[in-house]
């Protein structure tokens, strides 16, 4: 049977302050080992807030359902970390060094499931915590995972200026909302488009 | 029936798994199993021992290999045993992985004895896998029962895994796991059988990740260290490691072969006993970036190496009337001149044979 609302958010409480000392030397490593890589925006690592978090343990499925049982092994972006890359053409490599770095459960490369419709996209990862940042032999609540999302300038723009917004999701948005929304996100796209074609070479210079 | 650890046990299987038979192809119903109820035995109590000892036998960190999507099929049924509330899914899952013992098992390994041990103690569930080399001897003594009460009692040789979490969707990727027949020499192929081809699982740490770390812990060691004696160990430690191709490490393995109680009792005081016990592949690049030497050639026939992580530190580069100079500076510890000859202390030395007047 799943513990009540209070015992799930004093069980967070009570790891936070870990949380907080492993996304610390998440960043660190992560910066350091991307430290002489070209076209390295930032390099971010947060824990998820209390708040947050109590609203993704309360989520429900369709049917009512909690989508939860054990919300602490369950959500696996208590510890989130960010890598922000200039140009799209910049992913494939960070992605791949991101891999020999950390053992992974997942990655999935998130992009709108229409081909003609615009929204969030980047590359998101579920890797293990290595032992050498964390051992969580004894600390069972503590997850064995941190998600990891790789995006472009463009990408990150797009979606924080989304997020910043404030709309939910469920939350049902006005046909002009939703167009304008996908509007934006089709101008980030079409940037981060132009810019890998000018990186890449792919719009030649002229010449004189 | 609670182990003296105060664990509940729900679920006891056994089966003899021979090596894969190309002709035969046998399925799980061809091996003989038993499902075993806890009972105040010699038996059981051996059983509960190598439950409640587990967690501190098997030392070795793995992870359930991943095919993107968070799914493993041995994880899965690892999670259905931990999960199911009745007994018969719990068997359906045991035979299915008895069968996957049986694919992956040659003729190198011989027949096993194939062990599934699951309880719970509050909110954790552990499940207990464990493989026994059939001793050859004990062959048909007695029923079956009493061939396993043998194997346990004389077999020294045996392989282990152990998965304890809070039962969810999300859970039991983690676990850990020893050969108590292998040393830190053959793990290889240890490595292989049990944990890549029977759990599909790997090591902890990428060779990335544990090369990097051992490299940090190697400076910091070198920083902290004044004896000139140790510093030379640990030097000659990395050397040694760097000439070896494919080397698969740990920390503890590196601090058994090349260092001195003294020195590993340092080392263990930085790391927790999860990274120390980590196994690892050396990873060549991040070695020499870390570790490696950098040489410079100067003129007049001029070579002086330097370790690359302590360059910045102790040479400083320059530009001069459109030419590069290097300073290497730092506090002599020894200069000696290479004379080309093996050094022969002056005892050794031939005398002179006297000349006949």
């Amino acid at each position: 049977m799943r513990p009540d609302s209070n015992d799930i958010k004093e069980a967070y409480i009570s790891i936070y302050k870990t949380l907080e000392t492993i996304a610390g030397n998440l960043e660190t490593q992560l910066g350091d080992q991307l430290s002489g890589t070209p076209h390295i925006d930032r390099v971010t690592c947060r824990v998820k807030g209390i708040d947050s978090f109590m609203t993704k343990a309360e989520k429900v499925n369709p049917d009512g359902s909690l989508k939860y049982a054990v919300p602490m092994k369950e959500i696996q972006d208590m510890i989130g970390a960010r890598i922000i890359v200039y140009y799209k053409t910049d992913v494939p490599a960070v992605r791949e060094f991101v891999k020999s770095l950390y053992r992974t459960a997942e990655s999935t490369t998130i992009v709108p499931d229409d081909v003609t419709k615009f929204g969030y996209e980047g590359f998101h990862m579920i890797c293990f915590i290595p032992n050498n940042i964390f051992s969580t032999r004894d600390t069972p609540l503590v997850s064995n995972f941190f998600e990891l999302q790789i995006k472009t300038l463009q990408q990150h723009a797009w979606s924080q200026a989304e997020h910043g917004l404030g709309y939910k999701p469920g939350v049902v948005l006005t046909l002009e909302q939703q167009r304008l929304l996908a509007f934006l996100a089709a101008q980030s796209w079409a940037a981060d488009k132009a810019l890998a074609e000018l990186v890449t070479g792919q719009v030649a210079g002229e010449e004189g | 029936m609670q182990t003296p650890q105060g664990f509940e046990i729900d679920f006891v299987y056994f089966a003899n798994v021979p090596p894969y038979d190309d002709v035969k192809k046998h399925k799980h119903k061809d091996f003989t199993y038993h499902l075993i109820e806890a009972q105040d035995d010699e038996l059981t109590a051996y059983l509960f021992k190598i439950f409640d000892d587990a967690p501190t036998d098997c030392k070795v960190e793995i992870l359930f290999t991943s095919n993107d999507k968070q799914e493993n099929e041995i994880r899965s049924l690892i999670l259905k045993i931990a999960m199911s509330k009745t007994e018969k899914p719990k068997e359906d899952a045991a035979n299915d992985l008895s069968m996957k013992m049986y694919e992956v098992t040659d003729g190198r390994n011989e027949t096993g004895l194939f062990i599934i041990m699951q309880g719970r103690k509050g909110t954790s569930t552990r499940v207990v896998l464990a493989r026994f080399k059939r001793n050859e001897g004990l062959r048909n003594q007695g029923g079956d029962l009493e061939y396993i009460k043998n194997v346990f009692t004389k077999s020294k040789h045996y392989k282990l895994a152990i998965f304890e979490d809070v039962p969810s969707d999300k859970s039991f990727w983690k676990g850990y796991a020893i050969d108590r027949q292998s040393t830190a020499q053959t793990y290889k192929p240890f490595s292989i059988f049990w944990i890549e081809d029977f759990l599909q699982a790997q090591t902890a740490l990428t060779s990335v990740q544990g090369t990097d770390q051992l490299s940090k812990i190697v400076k910091q060691l070198l920083k902290q260290t004044t004896s000139l004696e140790q510093q030379e160990q640990i030097i000659s430690a990395v050397v040694n490691l760097r000439s070896k191709p494919n080397a698969q490490v740990s920390m503890k393995s590196f601090c058994q072969t090349y260092l001195t109680p003294e020195l590993t009792a340092i080392v263990q005081k930085e790391v927790n006993d999860d990274f120390f016990n980590s196994v690892f592949d050396v990873n060549k690049e991040v070695m020499n970036k870390e570790l490696g030497a950098t040489v410079l050639t100067l003129d007049e026939g001029i070579t002086a190496y330097v370790p690359t992580f302590k360059y910045g530190k102790h040479v400083t580069e320059e530009v001069k009337n459109g030419k590069k100079t290097v300073t290497i500076q730092g506090v002599l510890k020894e200069k000696r001149v290479n004379t080309g000859k093996e050094p022969v202390s002056a005892e050794a030395k031939p005398k002179k044979a006297k000349k006949n007047k």
